[in-house]
């Protein structure tokens, strides 16, 4: 999302030193509240789950048909995930499960938060097995940016949904064209619906669910 | 049993009066002599009517001063101070070290260390600095009034509050009621607010205001009329009085003071708590000011002090409700004295009744503050079925249980 650290063709700096500890240390922690901690305040709450529950709802047809990715979409109980549909990079190696959404309820600002929070879960699982599949020597910092004539398109599961990419170069290390599919943009117009039937109130947990990042819309 | 502090505050304040009144009267009387006409004032002066005004004039102040400044501010320190903790950060820290003429060496001392007292005290001078900014279309001199008929009838709560069985302006019969309706006019104040800074915002919190008032303050007025019928009494005192003692229960004395929320008035006690948090708007259901909808609320259009009046007066009204909750349910200020000094033949109690009472009033605001800062906003609708559905029920059988103790004996 933020352009100065991602390149085309890798990130910017190499890993810092420890990295492996330092990182195992505050995915220890963060596991440890996120197993114990944060449900009691959040979904195992009660006043949680009356602003929650119900609110927001919307179909899974329409979803598709609004071009809703990601974890909103799982959360209206279809189980789509390009990291499992058409795996980049190197998840085909790495073990995890896509959280969907299988009760009922599905579609609304509940069952999106909880698909949010088992990720949580899942993400630190695969943070976990990249540290151990991880070379352990040499440096970690990807070539230069890539000069290279022609089109490119490249599709990405991020936090809020699938990412499509789409440059065109013209042989400089800067690309000429850069066409970029925001997931947020794509829920955002999904927000009529969402919205109908809801209070002034549930704004705030309906946009709060469909995790709304207005740097990533304005894309 | 406990022993106050300051036995009769009319009394220490009539000495503190008389001491001032004495040096007046002796200035008056060394100029009475190249000016006769000053030897009858200064006699006048010394009437016993004179004396009791300004004594009434002293006991007033004196209130004021140890609620809206000590008190207010320290309760401040310990919502902000608290929260912060809450949420794994330091807070604030603006404290004695931070002054710019302390005189001990700065370059080891940083500005910002220490436990922060002095913040609230920076952000008051803060908001004094600021403009004060009406908005075209409001209705000015509502706008201007509200935000002081908000704080003054909050204030006038503390005129009957007793802080312990010596300390207080006015001890009536009728106490508990007095509290109550003044506690009950700010909303009518929130919503003149509202309404007259013609914004769309500040409406929808005023009418929300409103719309709590309706649904809060009956279970609220309900579960006191239960405890009035459980005790007998309007008067603070007398209740304390009467939760002063342990709880005898079958003939055994049990090592439990006899505070109603031990009781039958278990029920009161919750409905009054959370009627009461509805009260004050504090986070649960602090929807008038639903900062993530309506932006500030009613408080959007106030700026300066006027913001600062506003904002203050919430927790000078969550120090009013724990105080009351203390005195009706949780034994007000009756705890054990220990020992006692003897301080040139006056018996000085070393824990006195203040202290149990200032000690229970900011346990319970911190377990509040703990509480709205852990449990999110309640949507208006849910709000008042909250209010409608289960606390007036749950009143009702609270004044029916009170009344069959009663009718038992």
């Amino acid at each position: 999302m933020n352009q100065n650290f991602p390149r085309v063709g890798g990130v910017r700096n190499d890993l810092p030193e420890n990295f492996e500890a330092m990182c195992k240390r505050s995915i220890e922690h963060f596991l440890e509240k996120v197993k114990h901690e944060y449900p009691q305040i959040f979904h195992e709450s009660k006043v949680f789950r009356i602003r929650t529950e119900g609110v927001g709802k919307i179909s899974a047809t329409e979803a598709i048909n609004w071009g809703v990715t990601g974890p909103n979409l799982r959360a209206c109980g279809v189980n789509v995930d390009l990291r499992r549909l058409d795996p980049y990079e190197v998840y085909e190696e790495i073990d995890f499960e896509p959280q969907v959404w299988h009760d009922g309820g599905a579609g609304d600002s509940y069952a999106r938060f909880v698909c949010r929070f088992n990720e949580l879960n899942e993400s630190c699982q695969i943070i976990l097995q990249a540290l151990a599949k991880m070379p352990k020597t040499g440096a970690y910092r990807v070539k230069p940016p890539r000069r290279a004539e022609g089109e490119g398109y490249a599709k990405t599961e991020d936090s809020r949904g699938e990412a499509l990419f789409f440059v065109i170069g013209d042989g400089d290390d800067r690309p000429y064209r850069v066409k970029i599919r925001s997931p947020v943009f794509c829920t955002m117009a999904a927000t009529p619906i969402l919205l109908r039937g809801n209070k002034l109130a549930d704004v705030v947990s309906i946009l709060g669910s469909v995790d709304v990042c207005v740097g990533e819309m304005d894309k | 049993m406990s022993a106050p502090l300051i036995p009769n505050l009319f009394a220490v304040c009539k000495v503190l009066t008389g001491a001032i009144i004495w040096i007046v009267q002796q200035i008056l009387y060394a100029l009475a002599g190249p000016v006769p006409p000053l030897k009858g004032l200064g006699d006048w002066i010394g009437s016993d009517f004179i004396v009791t005004i300004l004594t009434w004039f002293i006991v007033v102040t004196v209130v004021v001063l140890w609620v809206s400044v000590i008190n207010l501010f320290t309760i401040m320190w310990v919502e902000r101070k608290l929260y912060s903790r809450l949420q794994d950060r330091y807070g604030i820290m603006i404290s004695v070290w931070s002054l710019p003429f302390w005189p001990f060496n700065r370059t080891h001392r940083p500005t910002h260390k220490g436990m922060g007292y002095l913040q609230n005290l920076a952000d008051g001078v803060k908001l004094i600095q600021k403009e004060n900014i009406t908005p075209r279309n409001a209705d000015s001199a509502m706008f201007h009034i509200s935000p002081v008929l908000i704080a003054s009838s909050t204030l006038m709560v503390f005129a009957v509050l007793p802080w312990s069985s010596g300390f207080y302006v006015a001890n009536l019969d009728l106490g508990i009621l007095f509290i109550l309706a003044a506690f009950s006019l700010a909303p009518l104040g929130i919503l003149i607010a509202g309404w007259s800074a013609n914004n769309k915002y500040t409406l929808v919190g005023g009418l929300r205001a409103a719309a709590m008032l309706l649904s809060y303050s009956i279970p609220m007025v309900l579960a006191v009329i239960a405890l009035v019928v459980f005790t007998g009494s309007l008067n603070p005192i007398t209740i304390v009085q009467q939760q002063d003692r342990p709880i005898v229960l079958l003939g055994t004395t049990l090592p439990i003071p006899a505070w109603y929320v031990f009781g039958p008035q278990v029920i009161g006690f919750l409905v009054f708590t959370v009627a009461m948090i509805a009260e004050m708007e504090r986070v649960p259901f602090d929807i008038p000011e639903a900062e993530a909808e309506l932006v500030e609320g009613w408080t959007t259009e106030y700026s300066g002090m006027r913001f600062g009046i506003v904002f203050a007066f919430k927790w000078l009204r969550m120090l009013a409700a724990s105080a009351l909750i203390s005195i009706l349910y949780l034994g007000g200020w009756s705890g054990p004295v220990f020992t006692t000094l003897s301080v040139g033949g006056i018996g000085v109690p070393i824990v006195p009744e203040e202290v149990w009472f200032v000690l229970r009033i900011y346990l319970l605001s911190a377990f509040l503050v703990w509480l709205s800062w852990s449990i999110p906003r309640v949507r208006i609708d849910q709000i008042l079925n909250l209010g409608c559905r289960r606390l007036i029920p749950y009143s009702l059988v609270a004044i029916l249980v009170a009344a069959g103790f009663r009718a038992i004996g």
